[in-house]
């Protein structure tokens, strides 16, 4: 970086735009730029709702932004993800504890027409989803939302997890048997409260 | 290792298929990081298209100049958080932007520049009408939440530090507050922001600072007139400037580089006098100190 002729000595203008602040508060910047709204889906998905997942969002970046010096650049959504799973089973406690009913989407979002009808069943849908994802271990949860809903390869969650290839796919394999059970039980409960009607 | 396909791809029932798919609901309101980056001191949201480049760049700049000077807080913490309102048009566009950042990207490498592939957005191409209803929402509350972060601010002049440093303390103890173990409860609600939704607009920072970017410009290039142009007309738009200390030096080390010593003096004189510790007070004296020795050539301006 070149220094401005006519920059005053020890004040930081600079002749081009690359002036930076503080290393780790450009790298924390990056970090919320880059990650934020994976970490906010995945600890919804880890089953923290309404207006819980921004604060537990903050959350896991507040332990990022201490422990920054800790985490090794490469690392630094493994990092994210593990601190959000720790995070969303606190804030689950929290939430049973308060007997919490989950804030109804529906409520704080604006009538999306001409498509309202089919967002208000997406909508029930992802509650019935939430009740599924419940039923699973943890640790089925995890692989089978990061392979199912996020989207990722098995390496990558291999690695965001810490965990062999193999056992990521034997997860897998396990969490879809019990999600596939588990949404046939909750349809055929369905079907027979229907029918008891 | 092949993947498995995804349900999704293969043989999901349709049961299957309704749930998988709502999960596409999942969208964080841009409020929330609007929230945390200012909770975390950073600059809050607006630039994520290009955080590293343009007008956080040139806010970085000026976020240094008041870090190196003494005043420091009121430079970088007021520059912080009054940038908050002022980017409601910027977070507005990455709200649109968004679902177009979506794409598919598993085979981007983790860690890879969060800007120019989402590695996290793995959302498949037929979520985006639903992901964008969810983030036309996200936005309106995004502009509410910028708005609100920049929270009884005062206005960053030179008298105005006392604000900054309570604004900078906050933050700082924030950070504090949570600590290492991811369990701690307590964190900050994205609520604990005042609302002033209704505070009159300021004028955009990033206008400021590249208008004043202009004058340093041409003071950089030997161009002293045209700095000093550029400085009234800096004056002439911002009737309540954030960057007037910023300003003040610039002006005095223009009007020294034209040989404009009494004004120099004028200028610096009436800087010092309202706040003799302020942002660039030795960077002031020192200029006019220089100028008050030389005996030179007054075409150029005074070194320290």
């Amino acid at each position: 970086m070149r220094q401005a002729r006519l920059a005053p000595e020890g004040i930081a203008i600079r002749t081009d735009e690359t002036v930076e602040p503080a290393r780790d508060d450009l790298r924390l910047r990056r970090l919320v730029d880059g990650h934020y709204d994976f970490v906010w889906r995945s600890l919804r998905r880890l089953g923290v709702l309404g207006g819980d997942v921004d604060d537990a969002t903050q959350r896991v970046f507040l332990i990022a932004a201490r422990r920054l010096g800790d985490v090794r650049p490469e690392a630094e959504r493994s990092f994210l993800f593990q601190s959000a799973v720790r995070v969303a089973a606190d804030s689950r406690r929290t939430q049973r504890r308060r007997h919490e009913v989950p804030a109804d989407e529906a409520g704080d979002r604006p009538d999306p027409s001409p498509n309202a009808e089919e967002l208000l069943d997406a909508r029930q849908a992802r509650r019935e989803l939430d009740r599924v994802l419940d039923s699973l271990p943890m640790e089925l949860r995890l692989v089978f939302t990061l392979f199912e809903l996020e989207e990722l390869t098995m390496a990558e969650i291999a690695t965001l997890l810490e965990l062999p290839q193999g056992t990521v796919a034997s997860r897998l394999r396990r969490a879809r048997e019990s999600f596939r059970d588990e949404v046939a039980r909750a349809q055929s409960r369905r079907k027979s409260g229907k029918n008891d009607r | 290792m092949s993947d498995l396909e995804r349900l999704l791809d293969t043989d999901a029932t349709d049961a299957e298929r309704r749930l998988l798919r709502s999960a596409r609901l999942d969208a964080a309101p841009s409020a929330g990081k609007a929230h945390l980056l200012g909770a975390l001191g950073l600059v809050a949201a607006g630039t994520a298209s290009a955080p590293a480049s343009g007008a956080a760049a040139l806010f970085a700049k000026w976020i240094a100049i008041g870090a190196v000077a003494g005043a420091v807080t009121s430079g970088s913490v007021q520059v912080v958080r009054t940038f908050a309102s002022s980017n409601d048009e910027a977070t507005r566009r990455e709200a649109v932007t968004a679902p177009a950042r979506r794409a598919r990207a598993s085979s981007a490498p983790l860690g890879a520049a969060p800007n120019e592939v989402d590695p996290s957005g793995a959302v498949g191409k037929d979520a985006l009408a639903l992901n964008e209803s969810a983030l036309v929402d996200g936005d309106r509350a995004s502009s509410n939440g910028a708005r609100a972060a920049s929270a009884g601010e005062g206005r960053p002049t030179l008298g105005g530090r006392a604000n900054a440093r309570d604004g900078r303390q906050k933050t700082v103890d924030f950070r504090g507050k949570f600590g290492e173990s991811p369990g701690v409860p307590g964190a900050p609600s994205a609520t604990a922001f005042p609302d002033v939704s209704e505070a009159p607009r300021e004028p955009k920072l990033d206008v400021e600072v590249r208008s004043l970017d202009a004058a340093r410009s041409a003071l950089t290039s030997n161009d002293a007139r045209g700095a000093l142009a550029a400085l009234d007309d800096y004056d002439r738009r911002f009737s309540a400037p954030r960057l007037a200390p910023e300003a003040a030096l610039l002006r005095v080390e223009a009007l020294l580089a034209v040989g404009r010593r009494t004004e120099a003096r004028q200028v610096g004189e009436r800087w010092l006098s309202r706040d003799p510790s302020g942002a660039h007070a030795d960077r002031l004296r020192a200029l006019l100190d220089d100028a008050s020795r030389s005996t030179g050539d007054q075409s150029k301006p005074a070194r320290p």
